[in-house]
């Protein structure tokens, strides 16, 4: 506890009354008990005076006194009949006992006083001098162990204001930290949500950008309008389909084989066996997964139209590894199609092949047109997710 | 004379292939298009472009090194942005800043205008 607590708190404390100390008289004789009395009196403390052993027990259950001066002669209970209660109870066997005995003074009666637990002998007539002499010995005994008292209650009485005071403090200190670490949370929250919505934003508006641009690449390469619905709303409804997958995931990473079975389900034949992929678990970020849905939804349109899904006999196979973990192999093969005619010219789904191959995932494509059927090989660097902060909550 | 040359950098490759065809329609020559700020620098190496068409947001990079560099050689530049509340910093703020979705004409207007004020000197 620091010095200084002390001083400052025993300013605010009242003061305190000087205290007085309780000496009881046991006697039977008005006139010893009298006596008694104005020899103490001086003494400036309170007497009280009880005229038998049973009313000196009486007065004892209630006060604590600094002395007993004790007849030994009474009629009833006596002096040390009322000695040994005094000593037996715990309230009052520290009480210094003096007799007043009138007894021949002989060794046996001393003997018997003292074992009874008195600490002193007056003898009767009593000499007041005497008598004050020794009981003010005992009251100043009995002041000072009230004062050491005192002095230890408010000892404990300040240290106990000092551990409140201080435990105050510390719970207020710990509800101020609480409401700031609520209140950064709260911003920070906002904050997080403010940069959520701005993500969703911009998400919006590069998707409605590239419909935009979907639009009028297939426009410009479609002779006819009915054609460019049909190629338009198909190329829209593959890109629907990876969003789709990437809002299941929160914008996480998705599996390449659920962006394979997303991207080639509207072209699955009713012979499930024609169009198959397989590979090991690789995990793409949004990024990637939305050029290979793009991807795969041309070469998927393109064996329907000119390849292996356009007789009644062809298949496609879609295998993939992983390279040392950072590149992703993938190879489209088709077989038993009708018979392979390069193209005069590269058409748009062929540049945009390529394109999200070479430009939106950093890697390299390779278009073979092989007398069993096309093969397509792909290769691009894994993007190792998260990179960026997706649209999950946390 | 020969055609103007706009540098294109933007990493969506629909969005790419639709400004190159947009602007090679419009009879330009298009330097790129990049899909990184490592690959535009590589360009400005080869070829020097009179306009550049710059995507603000370039997935894992933003492209301020490469409209800086653009800006020591007096190139022309032009931002294209997805976002609402874009800000370009101080030092470029000046210069125009398209939105996406873009419409063909407000970009070719821009790249018109842009080289108009290269013919006459501005800087």
């Amino acid at each position: 506890m620091p010095e200084s607590a002390l001083p400052d708190a025993e300013q605010d404390l009242p003061p305190s009354p000087l205290p007085k100390a309780r000496i009881l008289i046991v006697d039977d004789d008005e006139r010893t008990a009298m006596a008694v009395r104005s020899a103490l009196e001086q003494l400036g403390q309170i007497l009280v005076v009880a005229h038998s052993g049973e009313e000196a027990l009486h007065r004892l259950l209630f006060d604590d006194y600094a002395v007993i001066l004790l007849d030994v002669n009474m009629p009833g209970m006596d002096g040390y009949e009322l000695a040994s209660y005094v000593r037996a109870r715990k309230r009052t066997r520290h009480i210094p006992i003096v007799f007043l005995t009138a007894l021949f003074r002989d060794d046996t009666h001393l003997l018997q006083a003292y074992s009874a637990g008195a600490v002193d002998m007056v003898f009767k007539p009593v000499d007041p001098f005497i008598l004050r002499s020794k009981v003010s010995v005992f009251v100043d005994l009995y002041l000072k162990q009230v004062e050491v008292q005192r002095e230890a209650e408010l000892r404990n009485r300040l240290q106990e204001e000092y551990f409140r005071i201080r435990a105050e403090k510390a719970s207020a200190e710990l509800a101020l930290r609480r409401s700031e670490e609520h209140q950064e949370a709260m911003a920070r929250a906002e904050a997080h949500q403010r940069t959520l919505v701005e993500e969703l934003n911009h998400r919006v508006k590069n998707m409605l950008t590239v419909v935009n641009a979907m639009a009028r690449q297939t426009l410009a390469t479609s002779p006819a309008p009915e054609e460019f619905t049909e190629k338009f709303l198909r190329r829209i409804d593959a890109l629907g389909r990876t969003h789709g997958l990437l809002s299941r995931e929160y914008w996480g990473s998705v599996q390449l084989s659920e962006v394979a079975r997303e991207s080639l389900e509207p072209y699955m034949l009713e012979d499930r066996t024609r169009v198959l992929f397989n590979g090991p678990p690789i995990a793409l970020d949004p990024k990637s997964a939305l050029a290979l849905g793009i991807v795969f939804h041309e070469l998927a349109t393109n064996a329907l139209k000119h390849g292996a899904m356009s007789n009644t006999e062809g298949k496609v196979a879609l295998t993939w590894a992983l390279n040392g973990n950072e590149w992703v192999k993938l190879r489209w093969r088709e077989e038993g199609g009708p018979e392979v005619v390069p193209p005069k010219a590269a058409g748009f789904g062929n540049r945009l092949i390529r394109l999200e191959l070479t430009h939106e995932l950093s890697g390299d494509v390779e278009l073979l047109y092989e007398a069993s059927g096309l093969r397509v090989d792909m290769g691009f660097p894994l993007i190792i997710q998260p990179t960026r902060e997706h649209l999950s909550s946390e | 004379m020969s055609s103007p040359i706009v540098l294109v950098v933007e990493d969506e490759a629909l969005i790419a292939m639709d400004l190159q065809s947009l602007l090679e329609e419009a009879g330009y020559r298009v330097l790129g298009p990049a899909n990184s700020t490592t690959s535009a620098m590589a360009l400005l190496d080869q070829d020097e472009p009179d306009v550049a068409l710059l995507d603000v947001n370039l997935g894992r990079s933003d492209v301020f090194g490469v409209a800086n560099a653009l800006a020591r050689r007096k190139t022309k530049v032009i931002f294209l942005t997805g976002h609402s509340a874009q800000k370009l910093p101080p030092d470029h703020r000046h210069r125009p800043l398209l939105a996406k979705p873009y419409l063909p004409h407000v970009v070719l207007q821009a790249v018109a205008h842009a080289l108009e004020s290269v013919e006459q000197g501005e800087s």
